[in-house]
């Protein structure tokens, strides 16, 4: 009740705030809570016609089809450890980035490092996976250099200890910099008196990313790491078609990838929906125990 | 999940709202009246039309075409057109049939009779679409003759599902069209080493070995991606099997646990070792492959006459190559076979059409003289003009035309935009591919044919389609047996596994299930052969 007077007070102190959020409430119920109830095709039979409600009721039938698949445990592993190694790698990149670009002191030449690193991100996947493949192909780029050391060319799109790199690599190339954009921004609102302090206390450069930078970024790094983990058990399957093939499978093939071949057999949308409802709940779960930990070792959290 | 249900939902608001705009264009609510020539008069009717289009181009939509608008301006009849975009027919189609608002037509475009995911049966069952049986003897005659006179009787049950319902209006074809997928070499290169055209695995490999050591091609042989050709069976149809389901005798078998696979893996590797075969064709997509063929870097490869045709132009002409085994004499009965039905952009009625017997008669157009003529042609004295002969199929004459050049070399409409400016490229009516099809030249249209009378098609199965259930669990089953066997048979041909292991992944295969889908199929064939004739 209190909370709600107290809303009442606020909307008539600032209702040109609350109407300028209207549309934005609107959408998240409108495009996001509401079609989260369409969920429920998960544990039925859904055929269009037949509607959500109408279609027939199966219970945990496409739950335990994808259980019980030969392939399970190869997909969570390939899923887990892609991630895993995209934490490990592509986590700090824009961070370093971002303190890198903190220490530039001639702006134009920043400016034209930041821009230079954003282009990667703006690359269609297609045309970025056709690349990455004429560079790892046996007469691609790739081979070239290492020819200059006597090795063997070897097609590397044909390696299946090849794959999780080149997926890794191409990941940090294409994101890192466009990721550095929340740290720079974090960095932005770093009062200079801080840094004067420091030079007073007789702090070189190192020493300054480490007591000045460093904490100032800290709590984004904290709701970053978090978010990040929250999508542990998500990779997208556009890249790992593009990249992939049988050869690779045993190291490339993901959860995402393997749905995305079924459906293309069967319009199953009860399938890839228990599917897709599995993996929120894998995802949700990281996310808790994320925060939970989060909370009580550095005090910042999510909630 | 969550991104995909918002894209649905947002589309499904797309298409309410553009639904809403259509409303005025139901169809006239009482049976027509049939008059005493047995044609129906249409005129003042109105239908709304749900179909994709050809393919992008510098034409819009059907709106845009020329003979979709006369045919209108001849019945009297009036069309809206609801064209989803290129891409999106499938998520599209599942919109508008989970949701109240169905036109009065549907076509179902390159998605074929698939678009009706669980069977034309079912979508019966649902009141979806309607049965035709009855509605084309009194209202469709012209649709009716065809069956009858222009289809041959072999071939008249795939109009009709198990159940015996005749669901849709498909283009027919009078003859079978030439196949258009197959062993190509580079003429010029043949030409100028002195090669025949192949006919024994030995000279095939003859060729390519020449190709490498006097040409340079350092990957002689552009292979298909997973191993595979599944259009011909290429090679492997030496053995008497086919690349997937096949029809040995009314058993249907699976190829690639056969022993006969094994001896086309065997030769496979075998040509992979020397450097025969592309060394990268297992990360090859169609653009590697335009490169490698136009580039010298191969001068062979399993593909279409068409597409290769047009790489190639101003390189060099091509070859079709012939079928090939062991000794050169083996009559080979597998290769890729097309029906009398012609089943892409067929049109359905639906139970939110007013009535149903309008659209049958006015469907019924295409399969008369006078509609098959706008259709394949575009309008007389515009885009074509009759010469006087005719050509003579299954004893029925249809007249023979020459196209202006409105049609073939129009400034402003290269030929494929021409086709969806100025005729319909198949869809209802009887559809004449060879001789009305302007973007074939002759080059290739004698390829295709050599490769059709090469080989006989006794392995191949028929088009069955299995029950809703049974489309499930083998989609279940396939999508694990696929995924073992896409990199086992990769993994053969390269020698990253040795081939002794065949049996263990035969008996792997049968592990996963493969016989179970093998049932299905012989199942289906059986449904099939047993339909009524």
């Amino acid at each position: 009740m209190k909370v709600l007077v107290k809303l009442k007070n606020d909307i008539v102190k600032h209702p040109w705030v609350y109407l300028m959020f209207l549309p934005v409430a609107a959408f998240y119920i409108l495009f996001c809570y509401v079609p989260m109830g369409g969920a429920v095709i998960a544990f039925n039979d859904y055929s269009p016609r037949a509607g959500i409600f109408g279609s027939e009721w199966v219970g945990f039938k496409w739950f335990i089809e994808f259980f019980r698949d030969i392939y399970f445990f190869r997909l969570m592993r390939n899923t887990f450890l892609l991630n895993v190694y995209d934490i490990i790698i592509g986590f700090p990149a824009p961070i370093l980035i971002a303190i890198l670009l903190n220490e530039l002191r001639a702006r134009h030449y920043k400016s034209a490092v930041q821009t230079m690193m954003y282009m990667p991100n703006f690359i269609s996947m297609v045309v970025l996976c056709g690349i990455i493949t004429d560079f790892c192909i046996t007469e691609g780029v790739v081979n070239d250099v290492l020819g200059w050391f006597g090795m063997e060319p070897v097609n590397w799109m044909m390696e299946q200890m090849a794959f999780k790199p080149i997926f890794i690599i191409s990941n940090l190339w294409q994101y890192a910099g466009w990721s550095s954009i929340i740290y720079v921004a974090a960095l932005s609102g770093v009062s200079q008196e801080l840094y004067d302090a420091a030079d007073v206390d007789g702090c070189g450069r190192v020493k300054k990313v480490l007591h000045v930078t460093l904490p100032a970024l800290m709590p984004t790094i904290v709701i970053m790491f978090i978010l990040r983990l929250g999508n542990i058990m998500t990779v997208g399957f556009e890249k790992v078609i593009l990249l992939y093939n049988p050869l690779t499978y045993e190291t490339a093939d993901v959860i995402s990838s393997y749905v995305y071949r079924r459906g293309v057999l069967e319009a199953n949308y009860s399938y890839a929906t228990a599917v897709g409802l599995f993996n929120s709940v894998l995802n949700f779960g990281f996310l808790l125990l994320a925060n939970w930990m989060s909370r009580r070792t550095t005090e910042q959290s999510l909630w | 999940m969550k991104k995909r249900a918002l894209a649905i939902f947002t589309a499904a608001a797309l298409i309410l709202s553009a639904a809403g705009c259509n409303q005025g264009g139901g169809a006239a609510s009482e049976p027509p009246e049939v008059q005493e020539d047995g044609t129906v008069d249409l005129t003042g009717t109105s239908f709304t039309i749900w179909s994709p289009i050809y393919w992008t181009g510098k034409v819009a939509g059907f709106a845009d075409n020329e003979a979709w608008q006369e045919m209108q301006e001849r019945l009297g009849v009036t069309l809206t057109f609801q064209q989803p975009p290129a891409g999106q027919e499938v998520d599209q189609f599942n919109l508008m049939i989970a949701g109240d608002d169905l036109p009065d037509m549907i076509s179902t475009g390159w998605v074929e009779d698939g678009l009706f995911v669980g069977g034309l049966d079912k979508y019966i069952d649902d009141g979806v679409i309607v049965p035709l049986n009855d509605l084309i003897e009194d209202y469709a005659p012209d649709y009716k003759k065809a069956l009858e006179t222009v289809v041959l009787p072999e071939e008249r049950k795939n109009f009709y599902t198990d159940e015996g319902n005749l669901c849709g209006f498909y283009a027919i074809s009078p003859y079978e069209e030439w196949c258009y997928n197959g062993l190509l070499y580079r003429q010029d290169w043949m030409d100028e080493l002195g090669l025949e055209n192949p006919k024994t695995f030995a000279e095939v490999e003859n060729v390519l070995t020449q190709f490498r050591d006097q040409k340079g091609a350092k990957n002689p042989l552009c292979f298909p991606s997973n191993g595979i050709d599944g259009f011909s069976g290429m090679f492997l149809h030496a053995w008497d099997v086919g690349p997937g389901f096949y029809n040995d005798n009314g058993t249907v078998k699976y190829g690639p646990i056969q022993p006969g696979f094994k001896e086309y893996l065997t030769l496979m590797h075998d040509w992979y070792e020397k450097g025969l075969i592309d060394q990268d064709f297992a990360t090859r997509d169609e653009e590697s492959l335009k490169r490698l063929m136009t580039s010298g870097e191969s001068g062979a490869v399993i593909h279409s006459a068409d597409t290769v045709g047009a790489w190639m132009e101003g390189i060099s002409t091509m070859m079709g190559g012939n079928y090939v085994s062991e000794d050169g004499t083996k009559e080979i009965q597998y290769r890729l076979k097309t029906y009398q039905k012609r089943p892409p952009f067929g049109f359905f009625i639906t139970s939110a059409c007013e009535s149903p017997e309008a659209a049958a008669a006015f469907l019924n157009y295409g399969y008369t003289e006078e509609g098959y003529m706008l259709a394949n042609y575009g309008i007389e004295g515009e885009t074509y003009e009759l010469t006087g002969d005719v050509y003579t199929y299954n004893g029925i004459d249809y007249p023979a035309i020459e196209y202006t050049d409105k049609m073939l070399n129009n400034p402003d409409y290269p030929v494929l935009d021409a086709i969806a400016k100025f005729k319909m490229h198949i869809g209802p009516f009887i559809r004449f591919e060879h001789e009305g099809n302007p973007a074939m030249n002759m080059t290739n249209a004698g390829i295709r044919q050599a490769w059709t009378e090469g080989a006989g098609t006794d392995l191949v199965l028929p088009p069955v389609t299995l029950t809703a259930e049974e489309g499930k669990e083998a989609a279940r089953i396939q999508n694990q047996t696929s995924t073992y066997q896409d990199t086992a048979v990769l993994e053969f041909i390269m020698g990253k596994r040795d081939l002794s292991e065949f049996d263990q992944y035969v008996a792997d295969m049968q592990q996963l299930g493969i016989d179970q889908v093998t049932a299905y199929y012989q199942a289906a064939l059986e449904r099939y052969n047993s339909r009524p004739s």
